[in-house]
């Protein structure tokens, strides 16, 4: 069975997200899906929510993925996408429709318009250099589709009907409370002198009558007309509908479901461009887990409503490091570096581009993530009681080599514990040689076991917060000088400033 | 269509307005000016809601041109010959705001703020728009037949290139389209019925379509082939009786033909609004260029009817006026300059300064309490003020470079208690100042850190006067911390780049309120004014 998100065509994803490990929420990516699926069929949001099922198939997917992106194939199959809408429009209007003829006409449409979206893909895909063993498996197909007797008389007979159709007119006149009908056509005058007036703008007039199936008085005239006019149409179409009863193909209606996945994230992605925030395909990495130009993608999609930046940040963790331990002040940016991390394994392993000006991931078989949920009713024991509830999947389930987030654990302990409990768990996943992160305000935890590395959010001369992560020990605030030198308006500084 | 008043070249400024200009207007009290501005000195009716003679948006305007700075001699050449046009053809350019505000008045009464949200494609709401494009494009004709009758005595730029817009962009021709199009949607909003004692005239419409039947055989793929609006009179015997649209039918020659019955009528409904609102639907960047029109030549109006009554008050003070010289940055001279708010406040009554500041970039001004040192600062910045946004200033003659960072330094007086957060405010102030300096800045200090002891304030002055001097960055500070002027007046004897002015004070003990070179003294004379008014 040929599909586009698994290179076997097995069913993809390894498990069941459970809904104790809950990454979508705690990395802001359930915030991400919103942006990514909106507009799209609700049903493909299932397809965001479960991996590839091996290292293979995400490798399949960021090929295809890398295909689409060419902005080529990215409209053919947009195009595609929306030939699909209209035909389900039609197909929905033929089930509504009261008369047998409006259905077949409606019937008529949804089968030329299905023809014709095929054989545009095909033609398109054919242009298009591509790279991906999937897309061009989907080409092959098409084309032999295509190349079928059976689809090339389809296609003739659809094609034949809908002309004749399309090129009947009708002249209709209202004035002085009656109205006139004939057939023919006109110079339409009043559509050259608007075009006159207003070079360029092309409008669309719309339906008069409500878009219900049924016929206003006026249509039935119309119809009547028409088809006193046209009677040899009418017996051809019938003789058609009774030949082609359906028509449609199974791999290809599973097809269509599929390229939204690429689709929407592609959109998605071109969306970010035009707010100044580009993204980069990860490289594959034997071991090194790196990135420059980092950045938190739903704190992005946060902050482009208010105008305001994301400051973007480095990645390096070498093979032989295991973990980063994060601390520094609060509303220093921890959290989201932490976030953004995540954001970057997932985005890796669906095989889209990650928020970052380069990156480079190695695989993982899993990611975990817990976070301390800060309004948690629950406190005291209670609260830690539930933190150690929700660690219990990750130190016994998890995978080797998966990647971990840590936020802030166990806040509400005293800190002696904590940072005895904190150790184990570094230890733990070190020894299950996972990789991660894990945002604490214990700089203690920095020399919990080998393999950790120490990071810290850094602030300016006055103290403030710059968001910008750096490998640097746990630090002390330092001390505030006086103030003209805080303002540097001392002779020198001023000097100093104009360098 | 662009109404280009303020710019030859674009409607806005595509620099932003000075850095810190909410502090500017307050340390040199601009807000005075802005609603002498707002005084009507030609028709004397006030617009609703304000004091009658009084326009709250003339003064808003006016702030906010004046809140950016002319970039060039050019610009600034550009504005000044449209004010002098707006001096010699006054009546004409309130003509032309009050065109302005009527056609925007009126486009609020019909709901212009609420015309984006809620209902969309009902029949009021397309009614309401046919209204509002009836009213634009009436508007924008009568500007047009304005400029055509005041053509004679507009000698500038700004004005004869927009004479040749509304000319060009408004051919006779294209305005006849213009009037076909509203018009042929009339009908449907129900415009200028006309009645008489003997018959109702009606408007009806004639509509042709081309249509195709493609889409599951309903009507689809529309075309106009005409709309017009028909004027038929009905005698008042037959047609009150009758429906309104009357029953006057002719046999047409046609394959079906339907006559009007109750079940028709609502497919005629139908195709009306969907036709008009078809035809509608390509009005909407009509309405908005000829509203932006309208947003924009009321504001820019406004600024130039704002200078009008400010000249209004001049005259009739007597205060003199000039239009600036833009010179460069060698230059820097007046001629009997005033400060601009206070000769208004006095009707005229302050003194004037003279001076020849050729080449001087550190300017201490130092001297007698109440002496009229900061009136002399001030008159300095509001002049370079105007200048930079094309007014004239109160002076005879008045040269200097453009400025385009200005920035003001004045500790006021409620700032004036010793206390460290007021010190910490001061700094942090000089601090965005000096982070945010920009070309060719222009710095006036007015008693800057005086809110700590004269020692430490002298210090901090120095600090930053000193290293602003040798940056080249023109500095204007009046001062009372006379350690710091001390100091820099030893250093700086040789120095022909700074001059050191100080508040006259006659050997009788009398204050001029002129401001003349002057080496600092040890001394501000506060001693003379304790006597003065406590007595000895």
């Amino acid at each position: 069975m040929f599909s586009l998100l698994s290179k076997t065509g097995e069913a993809s994803g390894i498990q069941d997200w459970d809904t104790s490990c809950s990454f979508l929420q705690d990395l802001n990516i359930d915030q991400i899906l919103d942006h990514i699926t909106e507009g799209w069929d609700p049903e493909c949001r299932k397809m965001f929510e479960v991996f590839p099922a091996s290292a293979e198939d995400e490798e399949y997917r960021r090929a295809i993925y890398q295909d689409v992106r060419n902005e080529e194939v990215y409209s053919a199959l947009t195009e595609f996408y929306y030939k699909i809408l209209a035909r389900n429009t039609y197909s929905e209007k033929k089930e509504k429709a009261y008369e047998l003829v409006q259905k077949r006409v409606w019937y008529l449409r949804e089968i030329f318009t299905y023809v014709s979206s095929i054989t545009a893909l095909n033609d398109a895909l054919l242009r298009s250099s591509l790279g991906s063993a999937g897309l061009k498996a989907l080409s092959d197909f098409l084309s032999d589709t295509i190349s079928k007797e059976d689809f090339r008389t389809l296609n003739d007979d659809v094609t034949g009907l809908w002309k004749e159709l399309s090129e009947f007119r009708v002249i209709l006149t209202y004035e002085k409370d009656q109205f006139t009908l004939k057939c023919g056509t006109t110079e339409a005058q009043f559509e050259n002198f608007l075009s006159d007036l207003f070079p360029g703008q092309k409008n669309d007039y719309g339906v008069p009558f409500s878009d219900e199936e049924y016929f206003s008085n006026l249509e039935d005239s119309i119809v009547k007309l028409f088809m006193k006019k046209n009677k040899s149409f009418f017996k051809r179409l019938e003789e058609f509908c009774k030949k082609y009863p359906t028509c449609f193909n199974e791999d290809i209606a599973r097809i269509e479901k599929e390229m939204i996945y690429y689709l929407a994230f592609a959109r998605f992605q071109k969306m970010m461009h035009t707010h100044g925030y580009d993204m980069c395909p990860p490289k594959a990495s034997s071991g090194v887990l790196s990135a420059s130009g980092l950045y938190d993608l739903a704190l992005a999609l946060t902050n482009m409503e208010t105008g305001k930046k994301v400051v973007p940040n480095e990645l390096y963790l070498s093979d032989d490091e295991s973990f980063f331990v994060l601390t520094g002040p609060n509303q220093g940016g921890k959290t989201t570096y932490g976030r953004s991390l995540g954001q970057l394994v997932y985005l890796a392993k669906m095989g889209f581009d990650v928020p970052a000006a380069s990156a480079e991931v190695p695989y993982f078989t899993n990611l975990w993530t817990h976070f301390s949920v800060e309004e948690s009713l629950e406190s005291g024991r209670g609260k830690l009681m539930d933190e150690l509830e929700r660690l219990k999947p990750i130190m016994h389930e998890s995978q080797e080599r998966a990647f971990v987030v840590i936020n802030e654990l166990f806040t509400t302990a005293a800190n002696y514990d904590a940072i005895e409990m904190g150790k184990r768990v570094l230890q733990y996943l070190i020894d299950k040689k996972c990789k991660g992160i894990y945002v604490t305000h214990l700089g203690e935890l920095t020399g919990a076991c080998s393999g950790i590395i120490s990071l810290r959010a850094m602030v300016d001369d006055e103290n403030k917060q710059t968001f910008i992560i750096e490998r640097n020990e746990p630090a002390e605030l330092k001390g505030i000088n006086s103030q003209v030198l805080k303002y540097r308006l001392t002779y020198e500084q001023i000097k100093e400033r104009f360098s | 269509m662009n109404v280009y008043l303020l710019f030859p070249d674009r409607e806005w400024a595509s620099t932003g307005p000075y850095f810190d200009w909410n502090n500017i207007t307050r340390d040199l009290g601009l807000n005075a000016l802005f609603k002498a501005a707002g005084v009507d000195s030609i028709t004397r009716t006030g617009s609703q809601g304000a004091a009658p003679g009084e326009d709250p948006y003339i003064s808003h305007s006016v702030k906010r041109v004046m809140g950016v700075p002319l970039q060039t001699a050019e610009e600034i050449k550009y504005r000044q010959d449209i004010i002098t046009d707006c001096f010699t053809k006054q009546a004409f350019v309130d003509r032309l705001y009050s065109v302005s505000n009527h056609v925007l008045d009126e486009w609020e009464k019909l709901g212009r703020k609420n015309n984006s949200a809620g209902e969309t494609n009902t029949k009021p709401k397309l009614i309401t728009d046919i209204k509002v494009l009836k009213l634009l494009t009436d508007g924008i004709l009568e500007v047009r037949t304005l400029f055509e009758k005041n053509k004679e005595g507009l000698n500038s730029e700004g004005f004869l290139a927009l004479y040749d817009r509304l000319q060009n962009e408004l051919s006779d021709e294209r305005a006849e389209q213009l009037e076909t199009l509203v018009d042929s949607m009339a009908f449907f909003a129900g415009l200028s019925d006309e009645k008489d004692r003997n018959s109702y005239i009606v408007k009806v419409p004639r509509i042709r379509l081309e249509c195709g039947l493609q889409d599951g055989l309903k009507i689809g793929d529309v075309k106009v082939v005409d709309l017009e609006t028909l004027t038929v009179s009905y005698n008042k015997q037959h047609g009150i009786g009758s429906k309104i649209r009357g029953r006057i039918s002719s046999i047409n020659p046609g394959v079906v033909s339907l006559y009007r019955d109750q079940a028709i009528q609502e497919d005629a409904e139908d195709i009306e609004f969907h036709t008009v609102s078809y035809v509608y639907s390509y009005c909407g960047n009509l309405v908005n260029s000829i509203g932006q029109f309208f947003d924009q030549l009321h504001f820019q109006t406004a600024f130039y009817l704002g200078v009008i009554n400010i000249r209004s008050q001049m005259m009739q003070y007597k205060i003199d006026y000039c239009f600036p010289r833009v010179s460069d940055e060698s230059v820097f001279q007046f001629t009997d300059l005033k400060e601009m708010i206070l000769s208004l406040e006095t009707r005229g009554k302050t003194v004037a300064n003279s001076g020849k500041l050729d080449g001087k970039q550190l300017v201490i001004i130092t001297g007698a309490n109440q002496g009229g040192k900061s009136t002399f600062l001030r008159s300095i910045g509001t002049a370079q003020i105007m200048m930079q946004c094309g007014m004239m200033v109160a002076a005879k003659q008045y040269k200097s470079s453009i400025h385009v960072s200005v920035f003001t330094h004045f500790t006021r007086r409620e700032d004036s208690a010793m206390n460290s957060g007021r010190l910490d405010e001061e700094l942090r102030r000089m601090d965005r100042i000096i982070s945010n300096l920009g070309k060719d800045p222009l710095i006036l200090l007015n008693e800057s850190f005086a809110t700590t002891t004269e020692k430490d304030g002298s210090s901090i002055a120095y600090g930053i006067v000193k290293a602003l001097k040798e940056e080249g960055i023109k500095v204007l500070t009046v001062t009372h911390l006379l350690s710091f002027a001390q100091q820099m007046y030893e250093e700086s004897a040789d120095d022909e780049s700074v001059i050191f002015l100080s508040a006259e004070h006659l050997d009788n003990g009398r204050r001029t309120f002129k401001i003349i070179p002057h080496a600092p003294e040890m001394t501000s004379f506060g001693l003379e004014l304790y006597d003065e008014i406590l007595g000895k």
